[in-house]
């Protein structure tokens, strides 16, 4: 069953498309290259189209589905949604008890 | 030699962008670009003589692996892997119980192909009566369930001794997380082995292992960051 676009997570950050260019045009990329002499692609637009592919497929590995039929522990349930219990004050210090001066 | 050729991999490759788009996690239009034959078979080429493509400064490595079928014949496969998971995963330690039907080809080839699919991610097989101790096998997989992070469980030749299920109602009870690997046989399509009580569960229907074994690499590791993390961290 396909998952709806709210049930992804992003994951990580994006490879930098500047340095996936450069390595595609520093190391005669095979699929750079197939473009190049097969398709007659100039240089610079069969790379941006080859690092502009990749990092779409890297993006689609970094969005992660959620799986919301499971039941998921409390604590990531509170961290999701940034839960504040304000009724919960047992990491506040105790007040002082008042005790009465003895006579 | 190996015996496949590249249209074996080609396969892989659409099965895996395939079961992308159908999540949703790539669009039509990249779909369309990513199944180009300029993009699409010039990564297969790579996978079928060198067995890997890599860029440093991607995030993504692609890998070819040869992982094994039911009757024992080998079919490469295509690991697409985040490095970011290659990287924080295996920091995790963790290990998982494998649950299946004891007989000789299940037990060799699932194995096998799981141990191959989880070896980059640092993940350490355990299955019951791995030791010949005297211990009965109940409290020996009770004893493996309690060490284990997550398990597998694999319900294939199970409908005449359905102990797989009793280790799933133990895990559920351990509220250890696990996946349900359901198989599906072809010429038996309107059999639906897994019990209502576990619809709700991640479950991975599959017909063959390379159908099960694209969908497990893909959903693993969101399995693991949001059910097994959680869980080792308490």
């Amino acid at each position: 069953m396909a998952l709806k676009k709210s049930q992804y997570i992003f994951i990580g950050k994006l490879s930098d498309v500047k340095k996936v260019e450069k390595e595609l045009r520093e190391n005669d990329d095979p699929i750079v290259r197939r473009l190049v002499e097969e398709q007659g692609m100039e240089l610079d637009k069969a790379i941006k189209k080859v690092a502009r592919l990749l990092l779409g497929l890297e993006k689609a590995f970094r969005t992660k589905p959620l799986f919301p039929e499971l039941e998921m522990p409390e604590r990531q349930k509170r961290l999701r949604v940034g839960w504040v219990d304000k009724n919960n004050h047992s990491r506040r210090k105790p007040a002082p008890r008042k005790t009465m001066a003895k006579q | 030699m190996a015996d496949f050729s590249k249209s074996d991999i080609l396969n892989d490759l659409a099965q895996a962008l395939l079961e992308l788009h159908n999540d949703q996690r790539i669009g039509r239009r990249l779909y369309d670009e990513l199944t180009e034959p300029s993009f699409f078979h010039v990564i297969a080429d790579e996978l079928f003589s060198r067995g890997e493509y890599e860029l440093k400064a991607l995030g993504l490595s692609f890998e070819r692996v040869l992982l094994k079928a039911i009757d024992g014949s080998e079919f490469p496969f295509v690991h697409i892997l985040l490095k970011d998971d290659l990287a924080q995963i295996p920091k995790m330690r963790l290990k998982v119980f494998v649950g299946h039907r004891f007989v000789v080809h299940i037990t060799q080839y699932l194995r096998f192909n799981l141990a191959r699919i989880l070896d980059p991610y640092g993940i350490k097989l355990i299955f019951a009566g791995q030791e010949a101790a005297s211990e009965p096998l109940l409290s020996d997989i009770k004893k493996k369930l309690r060490t284990a992070d997550f398990a597998i469980f694999d319900n294939r030749e199970t409908e005449t001794k359905p102990n797989v299920y009793i280790e799933i109602g133990m895990s559920l009870i351990l509220k250890l997380p696990f996946i349900v690997c359901d198989y599906r046989d072809p010429e038996r399509p309107e059999f639906d082995p897994i019990p209502s009580d576990l619809s709700g569960f991640l479950t991975v229907r599959y017909v063959d292992y390379k159908s099960l074994f694209t969908e497990l690499a893909l959903k693993l590791p969101s399995f693991i960051y949001q059910r097994v993390r959680p869980i080792k961290r308490r």
